[in-house]
């Protein structure tokens, strides 16, 4: 049995994390996984220095360094079993029962990996632990989004249940794919669906075109608008005035190198948007 | 890739930065002192230092693992240069680079498996062994200016970090040089410096083609070397992952680091420095400073060639002395002091592949060699230990007839204790062998059955064989002649 697994931290966007898991839950009717991982990577490290080494410098290193870890990961553990506890109480609350809690050594990424064929849909907070004022996405999320190849939630703090949703088209293959995708999950049936493409070329409203009737043959209520404009912006622009409750996109076509020199729109979309964003594999 | 790129470089910024300094003074004097044993400038060695911890923060396996100039290396370079000169030493760098990557790409990092702890610690000792006796020239035949100089930079190095606040703050080995060299400028004491042994660098390093000729003859010139650079490196780089490895509890890609060990001293040997490897004191230091991230290796290049070629004047006035000191806390440092109480906890056979490896590696000056020495012993032992694992109990049903049953591993040790546990003299009609927890390894332990069965033949007592594994029925198949007639006409005419 798939399950969803949701990934909860000390983070602000932990209720909404819950909330909207429980919500997936609701739509999918698979177990719930609440994870919790113990990052040592993250710890701060010390340092001696001294620029010294003598006797046995090398057990005596080691041993400290254990000792260290040792006493930091007892902290992390209990600390993180009562995160898991009071999220597992809210779930419960709207309703879901068959949770589950799991705590796992190891980055998050690694944990997820380790999961992954376990995993149908991931439920994770747009921002982590480490909330700088100027940080605008959790330090994790992208390279989770990357590297997990199944439908990830990426929720935004306050959460409340969406009834309608956006997808962004491009005339792409990729975006046809991802049409299809939209239809066959259960995450987004009887949500009212916007279609919307951003740029008009000839060739590719003829696309356009053929995926609206594509959603509308699925049974769905469809709105298309044709946007122009940045990408992001029109985007964001026309789910603010619509007042969409969910984004839907596919996650990162173009390769890391690529995206390095002219930015990706998921990731900008991602950063911007107030609204979660699910990112349909 | 993304991901680690950030844990690489970022998770550690002020640590990583701080202990790169503190590791760029360690790597000085330790450039220079073996610049000096292979007989080029310091300035090779320095040149060396600073590109090898450049070129491994990219390219290494082992984020915060330390790699330049080193006395392992420096030890198989002593007869080449007085032989052939500098410009074959560099030659000799690219090429043990392009050897380690070619290891690296045939995955040579996992035949680490089969050098066990005791070689390990043998290895260990050897080198601190090595970075000790290295130190002697400098304290032999000179004034007694020179071992109080010495004795007083050892007494800073480990006394000073006693001092509260500001003994965890300046490092300890950097204090020594300071106040050795205001001593020694101030008193004018005539004691030899670092000026004394060569050229240090003035200039950054340029890029440069070595100036030999390309030919067969100076590849055979060069390639003995090399081999034994590379195999070297590479050794002392995967060891100290391992102690990094073990010490940070993270995980490192062996693989990875033999090409960046490759890549690294192909670069040194273009920018004129001498071949180096992974150093064991270094990265104990640098993980004790907080040094994690792939930033702390890159820091201790750039700050010791800023330090270097900045501070020269300077540089030149430190007392030879004073290195001395910081070496033989170096030597002190990697020695596994835990080792020797241990020799009498440990069985015989390890205490003796530890031994040999140190007493072998100390008399050759070549580490390799003491390696190979123990990986064979070691495996001597450990042949010999299976082979005991090998039992025949027999027990007679009647009169006529006999059950053998093997239990064990049987191969070229175990086959002459297989073949003695028969009795051919006792007349029998019929003899069982089961083999069902036997298993045969190798051609020698499957013409040991051969001849027993065929012995047994000769007789005339019948012979069957029964319960043998999978494995073993292929091997016994596939090179044993006991059921091929014309075989074992062959086998029992020849004897």
């Amino acid at each position: 049995m798939k399950n969803i697994i949701a990934c909860i931290d000390g983070s602000p966007m932990t209720l909404a994390t819950c909330e909207a898991s429980a919500w997936v839950a609701s739509k999918i009717n698979a177990p719930l996984i609440l994870l919790h991982a113990l990052d040592k990577t993250t710890r701060p490290v010390v340092s001696e220095l001294s620029g010294q080494i003598g006797l046995g410098s090398q057990e005596e290193l080691l041993n400290e360094l254990a000792k260290l870890d040792e006493a930091r990961s007892k902290v992390a553990l209990k600390h993180g079993k009562q995160l898991l506890e009071e999220a597992a109480e809210w779930v419960v609350k709207e309703g879901i029962t068959n949770v589950e809690q799991l705590q796992r050594h190891g980055s998050l990424l690694e944990s997820l990996i380790d999961l992954e064929n376990e995993l149908r849909v991931l439920v994770i907070g747009k921002l982590g632990e480490e909330q700088g004022s100027n940080k605008t996405i959790g330090s994790q999320l992208e390279s989770v989004i990357r590297s997990i190849k199944s439908h990830t939630l990426v929720v935004n703090a306050p959460f409340s249940i969406p009834t309608s949703y956006l997808i962004a088209f491009d005339g792409s293959p990729t975006s046809e794919k991802l049409i299809e995708k939209a239809i066959n999950t259960p995450l987004l049936l009887g949500l009212d669906c916007h279609l919307v493409m951003v740029d008009d070329f000839a060739e590719k409203s003829a696309a356009f075109e053929k995926a609206a009737i594509k959603l509308k043959n699925a049974g769905l209520s469809v709105h298309e608008d044709i946007l122009s404009g940045s990408v992001d912006d029109a985007l964001l622009k026309y789910q603010k005035d619509h007042q969409i409750g969910m984004m839907v996109m596919g996650a990162y076509g173009h390769s890391t190198l690529r995206q390095f020199f002219l930015g990706s729109n998921t990731t900008k979309v991602l950063i911007k948007s107030e609204v979660p964003l699910l990112l349909i594999r | 890739m993304f991901k680690n790129f950030k844990i690489d470089w970022m998770s550690n910024i002020r640590g990583d930065l701080l202990a790169g300094i503190v590791v760029a003074l360690a790597l000085i004097p330790e450039a220079i002192a073996f610049s000096i044993i292979a007989g080029v400038d310091p300035k090779i060695g320095l040149y060396a230092s600073f590109s090898i911890s450049v070129v491994i923060a990219f390219t290494g396996g082992r984020s915060g693992m330390i790699s330049a100039a080193t006395g392992a290396m420096a030890l198989l370079m002593v007869t080449l240069v007085k032989e052939h000169g500098l410009e074959y030493l560099l030659a000799v760098t690219v090429l043990t680079g392009v050897l380690q990557i070619l290891a690296g790409y045939l995955k040579l990092g996992s035949l680490m498996r089969f050098v066990s702890r005791s070689v390990v610690t043998g290895f260990v000792n050897a080198l601190a062994i090595l970075i000790f006796m290295a130190q002697l020239p400098e304290l032999t035949n000179v004034t007694w200016h020179v071992y109080a100089m010495t004795a007083a930079g050892l007494g800073i190095i480990y006394l000073f970090p006693y001092l509260p606040v500001i003994g965890k703050l300046i490092p300890s080995p950097l204090v020594c040089i300071i106040v050795l060299t205001a001593t020694s400028m101030s008193f004018n004491i005539d004691v030899r410096t670092v000026g004394d042994m060569g050229h240090l660098p003035d200039t950054l390093p340029i890029f440069l083609w070595p100036d030999v000729p390309l030919n067969l003859e100076t590849l055979l010139i060069i390639l003995p070397y090399s081999i034994g650079l590379a195999v070297v490196g590479l050794l002392e780089s995967m060891m100290t992952a391992t102690i990094v490895d073990d010490l940070t509890d993270t995980s490192s890609d062996k693989n990875r680091e033999c090409k960046g060990q490759g890549l690294a001293n192909i670069f040194t040997g273009f920018l004129g420095g001498m071949a180096g490897c992974a150093m064991i004191g270094q990265s104990m230091i640098n993980i004790k400073s907080g040094g994690r991230g792939r930033l702390s290796t890159l820091s201790a290049g750039v700050f010791l060639l800023i330090i270097v070629v900045f501070l020269g004047p300077w540089l030149k006035q430190i007392p030879m002395a004073a290195l001395v000191a910081v070496m033989i806390m170096v030597a002190i440092g990697t020695f596994s002091w835990s080792s020797i109480t241990d020799l009498r906890k440990h069985p015989i056979s390890t205490n003796i592949v530890m031994l040999a490896t140190v007493i072998i590696v100390v008399m050759t000056h070549n580490l390799a060699i003491g390696v190979l020495v123990g990986v064979l012993l070691a495996s001597l032992f450990f042949a010999n230990k299976i082979s005991r694992m090998m039992v025949i109990k027999n027990n007679s049903d009647e009169n006529t007839s006999r059950e053998y049953t093997v239990i064990g591993q049987v191969f070229f040790a175990s086959s002459d204790k297989f073949i003695a546990s028969f009795d051919f003299k006792e007349v029998l009609e019929s003899v069982t062998i089961d083999l069902s927890a036997a298993h045969f390894w190798d051609v020698t332990s499957v013409s040991a059955l051969d001849k027993v069965v065929v012995k047994f033949r000769r007789e005339g007592t019948q012979v069957e064989l029964i319960g043998m594994n999978q494995a073993t029925q292929t091997i016994v198949d596939k090179f044993g002649v006991h059921d091929k007639p014309e075989e074992v006409e062959k086998l029992l005419a020849g004897h």
